[in-house]
């Protein structure tokens, strides 16, 4: 059991760090200062996330790895974040509309976790629900900001709803070992979320006056450590400095 | 003359640029033109403790004030500096000019009798 929590441990890491690394991209290139503070305040929310979860990791791995062994010393394929983290950050409504889906996810996930009979995921997750709540309040006010203002702000909205909902589906797959830990009150049971929160995501999107997803499309696989391009890429960056000064401190 | 004029100095300023001057001011930036337009700009407020009063910190640009509400919380308050946030929009203060310092404020310098310490109290006068 011990093993499985390392893993479930290590995904959910693996899911705040690279979504921390994305929004860290906008450092500097946010529409205007204000927003890109705000941007970056997330991003550290997240990446502090990733330490929590990756510094849990490593306790129950106890083969001396440590957080920054599990964010810069892993390949791709044993990267196991959603994909839906991973997709490069697009324009800013494509970065906001992510934001959205996740937040409203992380919304009911976290209240689920910290309720888990496992105190260390338990703490981690009461702990993210404050930061979390704080992202919602933002990634709604944008949603309406963009789909209630102005011709291009309503389009590229759209367009960003339209490239993401293939990818929200796979929040909501559990694999077996996420069902076993389900099972067990460990883990949460992300699938049954799913009607809540595409009711909350419908009733945004009605809101701001937005069409709701058509298409129905799915793509899955990061779990398993099935990527797109673009993990590669970012992994590339973000281990660069790391990997070419293994134990540099400073 | 005396008149009340509102606090927006930075907004008066970029609105007393040429358009080109503007133009490049924000190009070089890296920011939208239609900043200085369409955000406008707000003073920002904090209480650092419960029990001591609201001190001014700085300002920002928002869109409306529930927006600027949330960058103050962004911007100033990242080091728990903070337990209360008000945002006022600079145009809605109306504040003193420097012209006119010297009929508001020299008059007060030749009339110590107003301080409480020019007052010497009488012996029976205890506790005060």
């Amino acid at each position: 059991m011990k093993a499985k929590i390392l893993e479930y441990s290590t995904r959910l890491g693996d899911d705040s760090l690279v979504l921390g690394h994305r929004l860290s991209e906008w450092c500097s290139n946010a529409p205007f200062l204000e927003e890109d503070l705000a941007l970056i305040n997330v991003a550290l929310d997240y990446i502090g996330r990733a330490r929590m979860f990756y510094g849990y990791a490593a306790e129950l791995s106890a083969d001396g790895r440590n957080e920054d062994d599990f964010a810069f010393m892993r390949d791709q394929r044993e990267f196991s974040n959603l994909l839906i983290h991973e997709l490069p950050k697009g324009d800013f409504a494509f970065t906001m509309l992510r934001q959205l889906f996740i937040d409203l996810f992380n919304s009911l996930f976290l209240p689920r976790l910290a309720e888990s009979s496992d105190k260390t995921l338990a703490a981690i997750a009461a702990k993210a629900i404050k930061e979390t709540r704080y992202h919602l309040r933002r990634s709604h006010e944008w949603t309406l900001r963009f789909g209630l203002g102005t011709d291009e702000s309503r389009e590229r909205a759209q367009r960003a709803i339209d490239q993401l909902w293939g990818y929200t589906h796979e929040m909501f797959d559990l694999d077996a070992l996420e069902s076993e830990l389900a099972e067990a009150g460990i883990g949460v049971d992300s699938g049954a979320l799913k009607t809540e929160w595409e009711q909350q995501v419908s009733a945004i999107l009605t809101e701001a006056e937005l069409e709701q997803p058509g298409e129905q499309w799915a793509v899955k696989g990061g779990r398993e450590g099935y990527h797109t391009e673009n993990l590669g890429q970012l992994l590339n960056e973000m281990q660069s400095v790391h990997r070419a000064y293994p134990g540099l401190e400073w | 003359m005396g008149a009340c004029r509102n606090a927006d100095l930075r907004s008066q300023k970029e609105k007393g640029q040429s358009g080109l001057a503007a133009f490049t001011q924000y190009a070089i930036q890296g920011t939208d033109m239609s900043k200085s337009d369409s955000l406008e700009l707000y003073e920002v407020f904090l209480r650092s403790r419960r029990g001591l009063d609201h001190k001014h910190v700085g300002s920002l640009h928002a869109e409306d004030p529930e927006q600027a509400l949330e960058y103050a919380r962004d911007v100033y308050t990242r080091r728990g500096e903070g337990v209360s946030i008000w945002v006022v929009r600079s145009n809605d203060i109306c504040a003193s000019q420097e012209d006119d310092s010297e009929s508001f404020f020299d008059p007060s310098n030749d009339k110590p009798y107003r301080l409480a310490t020019y007052y010497q109290l009488p012996d029976e006068v205890n506790n005060m």
